[in-house]
This record gives structure tokens, C-alpha cells and sequence, in this order.
């Protein structure tokens, strides 16, 4: 554990030196708040409550949403991890003591560690700026919140690891980021499953979406305890599921190594 | 004692085949073809502890598949690998705790940190306590002379420093064998001389045992003392370096420097290289005729200087590569 977390460390040391790229991330990250919150008004221009959700807590969803999803995003999966295994690169990186599999998932969280941070901080004061402080929301539930916050970066990296460990049998996996990048922004960051068509919503609530990306958003603007017992229970349950299946497909991927010509 | 042992190991990649064009495109969607290729062909050695041994072979011989399933990165179709005493495949992790290894093509070390720091997260994955890190990272500075650069962000170091700081993290927890695939390449000569050196004192110092796969003839002359040579999939030769050269050296360049002109009378096993104004070159094969016999030939009044050699260690294993199998 101890060496995971060093590797962890020294990927935020790393990333450390480059926060100043995020400049422009925020520039339209700010765009996107701006935009969304002026639709939700004019959405809500003539209701107060539209499927369970006030203004003040759609806009707030929107927001934390947009924060999660800009804060937790990097190439290490998507492109790095990919390229490893097509290139043979993966060599150099799976004969030392660790799990490989743990080993990106360390290095992931080190790298998006301090952007997710720095993106909910400046999205709670764009928040305050354009929306005003969240209804209904005890800081004394803040504990709860972040556990399943940092469940659902753990759960949401380790489905990119399974699709990035599809690169041992597929030549070209771009396509299946794609399509899991928009149905997660789509249904988990732009709307709540609540907005869903009513015979659609107890299917999305056995998908990732429910337990990465509208479980920490509905809390936190909705916080019970009936709900965080729900989504604790789905986090739990993707996050074995997810990482069993990770560590069976890295078992089967490794006899698969293409390290043929050196 | 031996430290490596293979048993007849074998590793096959199954490569698509495809016909050239649109058709041959299609085709290969619906009935794609597969080929076998025998990357390692049931080949059998073994390595002592402390030596320096030279893998060698042409381009797609079958070394760095080789290396890789003694490293434990690549599982073998049949046969049997100790390395300490250990099966890579089933003791993966426990064996990463013994050996070292350096891809000279590939980088291991975080491009964006400071030596410093990459040798500090190496320490920490191979579990070494922070004291004993920094008494290492010191004792290897002494060896690998990297203090002047300790500070200064891997992607800003030269190609030279760079490896050196990749073999100083590679054994950093003092591993028994050390595997390294090319590590000189595309290095000066300066720095390749040093590297060299880096090595030698290394093995002597740690008895640190090196597989060293290269194709600069000047790693192998200099560091080893024994060589396999790899062809196709199969050792063509697993000899110790005077061996070889005993074995291999029946052929002598004579260079004779002239004045005016020297004719070489055309015997059996002579064999003109070059014949310019002022130098003459010949290979003698010393099977068919002793090299003194050649010299009595020749007209001493009009010679100024001869220099006899033997044929360069290239040639010898380009000829090894030629004559067992192809190239």
C-alpha cells in the first residue's frame, strides 16, 4: 500500500509543474457554467420544481457535474495506457514489484488529484458567483459526500482501465472511450437520472452513471440517507466488479504481449 | 554456479497475414490468415553468477524476446526458465525484487522529475527505507557521476546522462543480474566508453551478474568474456571470446606500405582486399598458407612498413550470422 502511495505522490509532484496549463481548461470551463446555468433558468422561468429539483439544485448539479467531469479527465488512460500495451511499452513497466494494475490506477489519481480539487474549488466560487450558496446542504454531511466523491473517481478510472486493457485484443479502442465519455456526460453530467423518461431510470441506476457520476452530484444537493446507502451500496459493487474484471482481463491481456521485434 | 538456466524454450507470435490491395483487404476480414513465427526455437544455456555475458544476434533473432521471458515479461510456449532459482511466470514479483533491467530503447524513468526524485520512487517500489535510499542514490552517485545534473528534469538531460541515470535507478536495490538490451545505442563514443566503464566497475564491485544484448561489437569486446550469438530463433554459437576468436581468427589482414611497385604473386589462400598506389591489403587465410610463407614472396626492397592484424570481431560475427543461418 505503502509504494502506491508514493507512486501516487509522485505523479502529483508531477503534475505539480504544470498546473498553469490549466488555464485555458478553466477559460472554457467558465464558458460551459455560464451557458448551462442561463439555459436551467430559462428552463425553470416558469417552474419551481421540475422532477424533484429546484433551480438553485439543478444548476448546482450541473456545476459540481461539470467540475467532476473536467477535473477527473487526463490521457493516461485513454491514450497512454493504450499505447503501452499496442507498443509493447507495457514492457518496461510490468516487471517491477507491483501490480501494474494498481500502478495506473496510483499514478491516475496522483495526476487528477490536485486538478479535481482546484476545479471544484473554482466551481463552488463560480457557483456562489452565478448561482448563490446550495440550498438544503449541511456541511456536517461533507464526510459522506467526499467518501463517495472519491469512490466514484476510483470506480469511473478503473472502467477506463478495462477499456484500456481491451487494447490486448482490440487494435483500436478509441471508438469505445468515445461512445462511454458521451452517455457519461450525456445521462450522469448534463442531466439527473431523474430527467430520464420514467421506464428508462431503474435500468440507468444498475449502470456506472448512477454510481460515478449522478450519485455524488445528487447527494450533494439532495443529500439523504436513504440515497447514500443506495449509492454507497452500487459504489461498492461496481468498484469490486470493476476491479476484479480489471485484474481477470490483465491476467488473460499479459499472455497476449506483443513484444515481438524487440 | 548457475543463475540463469533455460531448457529448451520456446515462443512463438502468431502474425496476420494479408494479401496486398483492396481485395486482399477484404479478404482478410473474412478469412483472415495467420503465420507461426518461431521467435525462440528450443534453445538451451545457462549463466554464473558474476559474469558478463554478450546475447547477440541479427535483427529479429530472438534476443529481446529472449530477455523478456527470463524478466518475466513474456510467458514461454514450452520449456523451462530459472532465473535465481526462480520460474518467472509463477514468482514474477519476488524475482522483480532480484533483477534489474534496461531497455535502451525504451525509457522507464519519469520524463518530467529530477533524477533525484525518480531514483527516490525507484527506492520506494522496490521497498528500500528512505535512510538506506539516500546512502545508495550517494554510493551510486560515486559510481555513475551524475551529481552535476541530480537536479535537472530527466526530458532536459542528454541521451548519455539519461541512460546513466536509467542503469543507476535500474539498480538501485543492488540486484544479483542486471538485463540490459541495447543500452549503448545512439550514444558518442565518449559516452559509450563510459557507460562501459560503468559496468565493468559495477560487476567487479557488486558481482552484479549482466546479460547484455548489443550490436556494437565494442561492448562485446570490451565487457565480455563470453557470447551467445542468436540466428532465427536458435543459438548458432555459445562460446567464451578467446574461443571464439581462436576458432575464427584463420583469416590475418596484411597491410604493406610501398614505395614504388610490389607484385603479389597470386598463391592459394590470398586474397587481395586493396591494391592502391601506396598500400596494399590482403587477407591471408592462415588454413591454407602460414602467413610467413606470404612474407617470403614478397620484395622487401620496395617496402616500407607492414602491419599484420587480425579480422575485426564484426566480421567474425557477421560471418557466424551468414554461415549458420540466414541473415
Amino acid at each position: 500500500m505503502k509504494k502506491y502511495f508514493y507512486i501516487f505522490k509522485v505523479s502529483l509532484i508531477e503534475k505539480m509543474q504544470y498546473l498553469s496549463n490549466l488555464a485555458f481548461d478553466f477559460i472554457f470551463f467558465s464558458l460551459i457554467v455560464f451557458i448551462l446555468t442561463s439555459i436551467w433558468r430559462y428552463i425553470y422561468s416558469d417552474a419551481e420544481i421540475i422532477n424533484g429539483y429546484m433551480v438553485n439544485q439543478i444548476m448546482w448539479y450541473a456545476l459540481l457535474a461539470e467540475a467532476f467531469w473536467f477535473g477527473s479527465r487526463n490521457r493516461i488512460f485513454s491514450e497512454e495506457m493504450s499505447y503501452d500495451i499496442k507498443s509493447g511499452n507495457i514492457a518496461c513497466k510490468i516487471n517491477k514489484p507491483y501490480n501494474y494494475i494498481f500502478f495506473s490506477l496510483s499514478k491516475y489519481l496522483g495526476d487528477i488529484f490536485l486538478k479535481l480539487v482546484i476545479f471544484i474549488l473554482v466551481g463552488i466560487i463560480l457557483g456562489i458567483v452565478f448561482i448563490g450558496s446550495l440550498q438544503n446542504f449541511h456541511i456536517k454531511n461533507l464526510p459522506l459526500i467526499a467518501l463517495v466523491y472519491v469512490l466514484g473517481v476510483i470506480i469511473a478510472s478503473a472502467i477506463f482501465i478495462i477499456i484500456s486493457l481491451s487494447s490486448f485484443w482490440l487494435e483500436e479502442n478509441k471508438s469505445i472511450y468515445w461512445v462511454y465519455d458521451k452517455i457519461i456526460i450525456m445521462l450522469g453530467v448534463k442531466f439527473p437520472l431523474e430527467m430520464l423518461p420514467i421506464q428508462l431510470q431503474p435500468i440507468f441506476k444498475f449502470t456506472p452513471i448512477f454510481a460515478c457520476a449522478y450519485g455524488p452530484m445528487k447527494l450533494t444537493v439532495d443529500f439523504s440517507m436513504e440515497v447514500f446507502y443506495q449509492i454507497i451500496i452500487a459504489q461498492s459493487l461496481w468498484l469490486m466488479g470493476s476491479i476484479f474484471l480489471a485484474l481477470f482481463m490483465y491476467k488473460k491481456g499479459l499472455k497476449k504481449i506483443n513484444a515481438n521485434g524487440g | 554456479m548457475n543463475i540463469i538456466e533455460a531448457q529448451n524454450l520456446s515462443k512463438n507470435f502468431k502474425v496476420k497475414i494479408k494479401e496486398s490491395g483492396f481485395k486482399g483487404s477484404l479478404k482478410s476480414i473474412f478469412s483472415p490468415k495467420f503465420e507461426n513465427i518461431n521467435a525462440v526455437n528450443s534453445i538451451n544455456f545457462s549463466v554464473k553468477k558474476g559474469e558478463i555475458l554478450a546475447f547477440i544476434g541479427p535483427n529479429g533473432a530472438g534476443k529481446s524476446t529472449t530477455i523478456k521471458m527470463l524478466t518475466s515479461i513474456l510467458h514461454p510456449d514450452s520449456g523451462n526458465i530459472k532465473v535465481l532459482g526462480l520460474n518467472p511466470v509463477k514468482k514474477r514479483k519476488q524475482l522483480a525484487y532480484k533483477i534489474g533491467t534496461v531497455f535502451g530503447q525504451k525509457e522507464q524513468l519519469w520524463s518530467h522529475l529530477t533524477p533525484y526524485d525518480n531514483f527516490k520512487f525507484f527506492a520506494a517500489i522496490y521497498d528500500i527505507e528512505n535512510n538506506k535510499a539516500k546512502k545508495r542514490i550517494s554510493e551510486l552517485n560515486k559510481l555513475f557521476e551524475f551529481q552535476k545534473f541530480i537536479n535537472t528534469p530527466v526530458k532536459s538531460l542528454s541521451l548519455g546522462q539519461r541512460i546513466r541515470c536509467e542503469i543507476a535507478a535500474s539498480i538501485i536495490h543492488n540486484p544479483e543480474i542486471l538485463f540490459l538490451d541495447e543500452p549503448t545505442i545512439g550514444l558518442d563514443p565518449v559516452v559509450k566508453e563510459k557507460i562501459r566503464v560503468f559496468i565493468k566497475t559495477m560487476n567487479k564491485e557488486y558481482q552484479t551478474t549482466v546479460f547484455l544484448t548489443s550490436h556494437d561489437i565494442g561492448d562485446i569486446e570490451k565487457l565480455c568474456k563470453r557470447i551467445i550469438i542468436m540466428n532465427n530463433g536458435k543459438i548458432v554459437t555459445d562460446s567464451l571470446m578467446e574461443n571464439l576468436r581462436c576458432n575464427y581468427l584463420t583469416k590475418k589482414i596484411l597491410e604493406i606500405k610501398i614505395k614504388g611497385a610490389v607484385e603479389l604473386t597470386h598463391i592459394n589462400g590470398l586474397k587481395i582486399l586493396k591494391d592502391e598506389e601506396s598500400i596494399i591489403r590482403a587477407e591471408v587465410d592462415t588454413s591454407k598458407r602460414d602467413i610467413s610463407e606470404v612474407l617470403k614472396t614478397l620484395d622487401y626492397e620496395n617496402i616500407v612498413d607492414i602491419t599484420i592484424s587480425n579480422i575485426p570481431l564484426e566480421n567474425i560475427i557477421s560471418e557466424i550470422y551468414s554461415s549458420k543461418g540466414e541473415v
